[in-house]
C-alpha cells in the first residue's frame, strides 16, 4: 500500500509503523493487554505497548517499588521508592506520559486475588519470578482461551564466571504450552518448594532485549505483518554471546496440538447463572 | 484404577464428586467433603490430585483453610486452579498407588 | 464469546457445504461458560453437524431445522452440562446481522435451551466470511442481550466488536 496513501489515513504518531496496515491503530487502540508484575521486565512491556498504540491495559502487581529494584524497573524513579509507590503505580505514570487517552487499571494485588482483571484481557503478560505462579497463570489464561506471553531471565554461574540466560515464549491456546516447550517442568515446581523464588539476578538489558521480544511476539498476534503467522513460539537469548533464536524444534512444532490443555477444559466448571 | 471407578469410589465419601483436569493434571472435585471432627468450617469443597504436583506425589486442596484443634498446620499460598483459588497445607509422601479412598484419608489425617 | 480459529474454519467448511433445499446450513457449538466482571464468556470448543436430514422443506422460509436436529443439541447440554451456540453464516465480509427473520427463528427457539440447562447462558451466532456477530439468552434476563466481542483466538487474533 502506497506510503503516502497510509499517511494520509494515519495519526502522525503511527506513521513510522504504518507497515502494521491502515487498521493497525484502531486494533491495537481497542485491544486490552493484562501485565501480570510489573518489574524488570513487565515495567519495559508496559512502557513499549503504550508507544505501539495498545489503548487499554490492566496491570498487577502486589508490591511496592524498592531500591533493589531500580537497577531494572523502567519508569521507577528514586522518589518512588523513597514514598513506597506501588510499581503498578509507576507503570500506570509510565503509559499515561506516552499514552494519555489509554485506560489503565493499575491494582496492587496478587493476580490470584483479581482473577477476574484478567478474563477479558486480549493477551495476557506474565512477568513473574516462580515457576508455580507462571504455571498458574498460563492455566488461567488458557482457561479463558487468552494468549499468553511468559517471559524469564536468570544467572548462573558457570566455569569462569556466570551465564546469562533467558526466553520469552508465546502460548497459544490450542498450541504448544510452555511445558510442551519445556520452559516449565515438574522439577522446577518441585524444586521451588525449598527455595524462594524470588531474588535471582535480574538486569535491564536482557529484560528489556526479551520484553522487546515478548512486544514483538504481542503485535504479531494482533497485526501481523508477514504471513504465515507464527502459531506457538519460543525465543531463547543466551545473554552471553548476545544471542535472541527461535527455538528451532518448537518453530517447526508450534502449530501442534498440546496434550496438556485441550478446548473443552476451558471456562470456569464452577461457574452457574443462576447463582450470580 | 480407571477414571470412572476412581469417581464412583470417592462419591462413596463425597456425593457430586467429578473428574476434572487441567494443565495435564487430574484432580477429583470432592463438593462439601466432611472434615474430622471438631474441625472448622465443618463442610469444604476440596479438589484431590492424584498426579504428582509441585514436588508431592499426591495433594489435598481446600476452598478455605480450615481449622483443626490442636493443629499447627503450614499453609501454603492460595494457588489458582480450574478458575478458582485454593490452599493446601505441607503434607507429604501420601502416595498415589493407594485407593483414592485412602489418599484421601490420609491427607484428611493431617487435620485429626 | 472467545472462539478457537481452528473450530472456527471447521464450522465454516460446514456451513458452506450446499443443501439440496436448504439456502442455507446452520449447526451448533458446544460451549463452556465463565463470569467475567461485567458479564459472562462463552468458550465454544465443539462443533455439532447437523446432517442434510436434518432438514426440512418450509414454504415460507425454504427449509427449517426438524425435531431431531434440535434434540440432539439439547441432548448435550443437558448430559455435558455445556452452552450450546446456534451457529449460521452470512457469506459477505464485515459484521454482519441478525436479520428480522434470524431474530424472531432464535427468540422462538433459543429459549428451549434455557429449560434444559438453566444454569448457563446459550446464544445465536452469525459468521460472516471474516466477522461474527452473536446474541446471548440467560434465565435471569427476560430478553436476549447483543455479545459486545465474538474473538477469534489463532495467529491472528482477530476481534468483532459490536456496534
Amino acid at each position: 500500500m502506497a506510503r503516502t496513501y497510509l499517511r494520509a489515513h494515519m495519526p502522525e504518531r503511527s506513521e513510522r509503523q504504518s507497515f502494521l496496515g491502515v487498521e493497525s491503530d484502531a486494533v491495537l487502540a481497542a485491544t486490552h493487554v493484562a501485565v501480570v508484575g510489573l518489574g524488570g521486565g513487565g515495567s519495559h512491556i508496559a512502557q513499549q505497548l503504550a508507544h505501539v498504540g495498545v489503548g487499554r491495559f490492566s496491570l498487577l502487581d502486589p508490591e511496592a517499588s524498592a531500591a533493589v529494584n531500580l537497577n531494572r524497573q523502567v519508569g521507577t524513579t528514586v522518589e518512588d521508592v523513597g514514598l513506597g509507590r506501588s510499581k503498578v503505580e509507576s507503570a500506570l505514570r509510565l503509559i499515561k506520559s506516552v499514552s494519555p487517552d489509554a485506560s489503565v487499571r493499575a491494582i496492587q494485588a496478587k493476580w490470584q486475588d483479581e482473577p477476574l482483571a484478567l478474563r477479558d484481557a486480549d493477551v495476557i503478560v506474565g512477568c513473574l519470578d516462580s515457576f508455580g505462579a507462571r504455571f498458574q497463570l498460563e492455566g488461567a489464561a488458557r482457561r479463558f482461551l487468552t494468549p499468553y506471553v511468559d517471559l524469564g531471565m536468570d544467572v548462573r554461574e558457570i566455569a569462569g564466571g556466570f551465564a546469562i540466560f533467558g526466553q520469552a515464549a508465546l502460548s497459544l491456546p490450542g498450541h504448544l504450552c510452555l511445558q510442551c516447550m519445556a520452559v516449565i517442568r515438574e522439577d522446577d515446581l518441585a524444586r521451588e518448594r525449598y527455595g524462594a523464588a524470588g531474588g535471582r539476578p535480574q538486569v535491564v538489558w536482557s529484560n528489556g532485549l526479551l520484553a522487546s521480544a515478548a512486544v514483538g511476539l504481542i503485535v504479531e498476534l494482533l497485526t501481523p505483518w508477514f504471513s504465515p503467522a507464527p502459531h506457538s513460539v519460543l525465543l531463547t537469548y543466551e545473554g552471553n554471546s548476545q544471542e535472541l533464536k527461535r527455538h528451532v524444534w518448537v518453530g517447526s512444532h508450534g502449530s501442534d496440538g498440546c496434550p496438556h490443555y485441550s478446548f473443552e477444559q476451558t471456562g470456569d466448571p464452577f461457574f452457574e447463572v443462576l447463582s450470580r | 484404577m480407571s477414571a470412572t471407578a476412581t469417581e464412583s469410589e470417592l462419591e462413596t465419601i463425597a456425593p457430586g464428586a467429578r473428574r476434572v483436569e487441567e494443565a495435564g493434571l487430574h484432580y477429583i472435585f470432592l463438593p462439601g467433603l466432611h472434615m474430622p471432627k471438631g474441625c472448622t468450617p465443618e463442610v469444604v469443597d476440596c479438589l484431590l490430585c492424584l498426579d504428582p504436583r509441585d514436588g508431592y506425589p499426591t495433594r489435598l486442596f481446600l476452598a478455605t483453610q480450615v481449622n483443626a484443634p490442636g493443629k499447627a498446620l503450614n499453609w501454603n499460598p492460595p494457588v489458582h486452579i480450574l478458575a478458582t483459588n485454593w490452599v493446601a497445607f505441607s503434607w507429604n509422601n501420601v502416595p498415589a498407588t493407594q485407593h483414592p479412598v485412602q489418599v484421601l484419608l490420609c491427607h484428611l489425617d493431617a487435620l485429626k | 464469546m472467545a472462539i478457537p480459529s481452528s473450530l472456527r474454519e471447521v464450522a465454516l467448511a460446514d456451513l458452506r457445504r450446499p443443501h439440496p433445499f436448504a439456502f442455507e446450513r446452520v449447526g451448533f457449538f458446544t460451549a463452556t461458560a465463565g463470569a467475567l466482571a461485567d458479564g459472562v464468556v462463552l468458550l465454544p470448543f465443539d462443533y455439532i453437524v447437523v446432517p442434510d436430514d436434518g432438514y426440512m422443506p418450509d414454504e415460507e422460509f425454504g427449509a427449517l431445522l426438524n425435531a431431531g436436529a434440535f434434540r440432539l443439541a439439547r441432548q448435550r447440554a443437558r448430559s455435558q452440562r455445556v452452552s450450546v451456540v446456534h451457529v449460521h453464516l452470512h457469506e459477505h465480509t464485515g459484521l454482519p446481522g441478525f436479520s428480522s427473520i434470524d431474530r424472531r427463528e432464535t427468540d422462538h427457539f433459543m429459549p428451549d435451551f434455557l429449560k434444559v440447562r438453566p444454569d448457563l447462558p446459550h446464544a445465536a451466532l452469525v459468521f460472516s466470511d471474516d466477522r461474527a456477530t452473536a446474541r446471548c439468552w440467560t434465565s435471569v434476563s427476560p430478553d436476549a442481550f447483543d455479545v459486545q466481542e465474538v474473538v477469534f483466538v489463532g495467529p491472528h487474533l482477530l476481534k468483532s466488536t459490536h456496534a
